[in-house]
């Protein structure tokens, strides 16, 4: 793609997408990268597609859905071409799926680390629908041999930026709920979204969820590229702060950490002496359930327990509340802490490491009492 | 130049207030935008960065390997330069700052203070027409407004830091 095709095709696209996600974060113009503010999330436990964060490597592609297939090929006895028409012939899946930027709250990181500079809201939750990516791999006859499955979007690197590609373990890639997603909330997926296909890797952080898909590569090992084998990975020990890691002591990021976030009342908010105020926010745990989230509105020097809406599924976040009336004038330190059904909470003080990654330290807001 | 004129010059230039406050780092500035900003992403990435010399020269050689056109000579006053620029002692860039209220307070939040916090802005005191011109040069160094917000966003300034 020379410079003049990507500023033309580019334009268009972030102009189509950030018309409709108006009122989201610019993180980057382009490539297109909008963050969620909390108070957009406080809408509900569904995150609507024009509210969901957005989060790509290269500019958009352009894709016609008449032209367009899928190929699946590699370790496999029969390599498919398929089209939309049979994709849709599959057994069709709907999920409900909370999805997070792995560099969620990399802004936050001390030294700071470079990156997008997402603060909260590179994460949101939606109702995902499309197909068992197993029954796909069935159906081209995976060999004994594969050990990943390697997966490739429409999307393209300009000059010599690495292309975005990225495998997952064929035990992830079998699990019945890893799925190739053709729906979103109901809705054809929007481009910014991966239109007219992506992955949907429940419970892992969101850069395993490829987008725009068109090639399946079923193989012995992982992706060979910069974005499997030296972003989206973590230290494999903890590391003092500053300290840069060589790719080869680092481990892939795959499921999410537990965490929490306030949603309402913003940071900062002033309420007054007496009032009663619903501190309220989203909790999520990758692969594990929620099993409760507390708040501390004494900068957590003692904790209650929350109350956890009804809305709940395996991979999603779930809305905790908490009705505290402003006791007398002054500044509060309000924090939430969540645990899960691994028996893990969020920690107090954050952990560092080179990318930013997995940030889930105990959410804190500031809520100041007037009188 | 006049003092309006002269806080015009400065907040247009988000990514080189020191090209535009000393002469010789213009020319890094441009190398860096037809390198850069004018072909691979836009600004606000750069912008939103916290580093050090050591961090910005590695991001800088990074982006030479993906292709970035920036001679060997160049690679050290640019790192310099953005580490100048865009380091741990600027304010961290946020949704949260204290913008004020406004129909287009979001536009402002998202459009302007991913690159630069709030206080260059109030720095100007700008007419309608001033501030017509500081958004279209905004927007021609690679701010992203959408079409349909522009006059909200000219309204909101005007309204807010006027004459």
């Amino acid at each position: 793609m020379n410079r003049r095709d990507f500023a033309l095709s580019n334009a268009g696209f972030l102009l189509q997408a950030a018309t409709i996600k108006k009122d989201l974060i610019i993180r980057s113009e382009s490539p297109a990268d909008f963050e969620t503010p909390v108070q957009l999330l406080d809408k509900g436990w569904i995150t609507s597609n024009e509210d969901h964060y957005v989060r790509s490597h290269l500019p958009f592609p352009s894709v016609q859905l008449n032209n367009w297939n899928l190929a699946v090929e590699g370790e496999v006895n029969r390599s498919l071409k398929l089209t939309m028409p049979d994709i849709r012939a599959f057994n069709e899946v709907t999920r409900t799926v909370t999805l997070e930027c792995s560099g969620n709250g990399r802004a936050f990181a001390d030294p700071p680390v470079p990156g997008l500079q997402w603060e909260k809201g590179a994460v949101g939750t939606a109702r995902w629908t499309g197909i068992r990516l197993r029954d796909v791999l069935m159906k081209a006859q995976v060999k004994p041999a594969a050990k990943h499955v390697i997966l490739n979007g429409a999307d393209l690197p300009i000059r010599a930026v690495p292309d975005f590609v990225r495998s997952i373990p064929i035990e992830k890639a079998m699990h019945p709920d890893t799925m190739l997603a053709y729906r979103m909330n109901g809705d054809t997926i929007p481009i910014y979204h991966g239109f007219p296909l992506r992955l949907i890797v429940p419970g892992w952080e969101a850069a395993a969820s490829t987008k725009w898909i068109t090639n399946i590569r079923v193989s012995e090992a992982e992706a060979s590229g910069f974005f499997m084998q030296t972003a989206y990975r973590i230290p494999n020990r903890p590391v003092a702060p500053g300290t840069i890691v060589d790719p080869k002591d680092t481990v892939p990021y795959t499921a999410l950490n537990v965490k929490s976030i306030f949603t309402s009342p913003l940071d900062g908010a002033t309420v007054p002496i007496g009032s009663s105020i619903q501190l309220r926010g989203f909790a999520w745990a990758g692969e594990a359930d929620i099993t409760r989230v507390d708040v501390s509105t004494d900068a957590g020097r003692t904790w209650s327990i929350t109350v956890l809406d009804k809305d709940k599924a395996r991979y999603t976040w779930r809305r905790f509340r908490y009705l505290w009336r402003a006791p007398r004038a002054g500044s509060f330190v309000v924090m939430s802490r969540a645990t899960d059904s691994q028996g893990r909470t969020q920690p107090l003080a954050a952990s560092w490491n080179p990318s930013g990654y997995m940030y889930n330290v105990s959410d804190k807001i500031q809520i100041n009492v007037k009188g | 130049m006049s003092k309006v004129n002269l806080a015009i010059f400065f907040l247009i230039c988000p990514l080189a207030d020191i090209a535009c406050a000393q002469g010789p780092a213009a020319g890094i500035v441009q190398k860096m935008e037809a390198a850069c900003t004018r072909v691979c992403h836009g600004p606000s990435l750069i912008a939103q960065q916290r580093l050090d010399v050591a961090g910005w020269t590695r991001e800088v050689n990074k982006m030479v390997g993906w292709g970035a056109d920036i001679a060997g000579s160049d690679r050290e006053e640019l790192s310099r330069y953005l580490a100048e620029m865009f380091n741990n002692t600027r304010p961290r860039p946020s949704s949260a700052q204290a913008a004020p209220e406004g129909k287009a307070k979001n536009v402002f939040q998202t459009s302007c203070l991913g690159c630069h916090d709030v206080t260059p802005t109030a720095r100007i005191k700008a007419d309608r027409a001033g501030w017509m011109r500081v958004v279209e040069r905004m927007v021609n160094w690679g701010a992203y407004i959408p079409p349909e917000r522009k006059e909200d966003l000219i309204d909101y300034l005007v309204t807010n830091f006027t004459q």
